[in-house]
């Protein structure tokens, strides 16, 4: 399955430079379900409110369609599952990988969802490195700087 | 809606379960090693035709909005000063 970012959701309903053309090419050809964390949500629905100026504008309905009629899986977040993943994460990688602790929420969830893919744009925290250290797939690819900072 | 990951050989073993989970509403899906997965889930084809989404249609809308230099999720976490 396929774990969307918060800001891999927006490149889906805002038109981004440099991120929605990307964003396109991988919805048109995955084969695998994608999958929406409550905290993925979370974030969207502050971001649309923040951009939009109200909390019905039609790019959050229309993401909010894809949630309501099944075509995305919405994964409820269990946090005391999710706590002991994350913790679990920050006791392994955290040490060489430093990363915030919502970045470690959302690469614990796709992990609690079994998610082979980790759909990110996010190249200011180290998510999409923490991502691939925890034997995620990333897209878009890391870039040298962020394959450097990858633990084996 | 949530889904629930079961392995193939965990399938087999609780079909009933999985069953009764996916007509209360759950999408089981089923994952074997070399095959592409697949999803349990109430309904019939065409409800499930309703739910693929029509990427033509839409990416024609977003194609046709402003474009924009931020992304709005980038920019709100970056907005946090905690």
């Amino acid at each position: 399955m396929n774990y969307l970012d918060a800001n891999f959701i927006a490149a889906l309903h805002f038109n981004i430079a440099g991120h929605t053309d990307l964003a396109e090419t991988f919805v048109r050809k995955a084969p695998l379900p994608f999958v929406v964390s409550g905290l993925g949500e979370l974030e969207c629905r502050r971001a649309f409110i923040r951009r939009a100026g109200h909390s019905q504008s039609e790019n959050w309905l229309r993401f909010q369609e894809r949630l309501d009629g099944g075509a995305w899986l919405r994964l409820d977040v269990e946090w005391a599952k999710a706590e002991d993943r994350a913790a679990a994460l920050m006791e392994k990688l955290r040490v060489k990988v430093n990363c915030g602790t919502l970045d470690i929420l959302h690469v614990a969830l796709a992990q609690m969802a079994g998610c082979t893919w980790f759909l990110s744009f996010d190249t200011n925290s180290n998510a999409r490195v923490l991502a691939a250290s925890a034997r995620l797939k990333v897209y878009p690819e890391l870039s040298p700087s962020e394959k450097g900072r990858v633990v084996h | 809606m949530k889904a629930i990951e079961v392995k193939a050989r965990e399938f087999h073993r609780r079909t009933a379960w999985a069953l009764e989970t996916a007509r209360k509403g759950t999408p089981i899906v089923i994952i074997s090693k070399g095959h592409p997965p697949l999803t349990l889930r109430a309904g019939t084809p065409e409800d499930r035709q309703r739910s693929v989404v029509d990427w033509d249609s839409h990416f024609a809308w977003l194609h046709a909005q402003p474009v924009s230099a931020v992304n709005p999720v980038d920019e709100a976490r970056a907005s946090e000063d905690r």
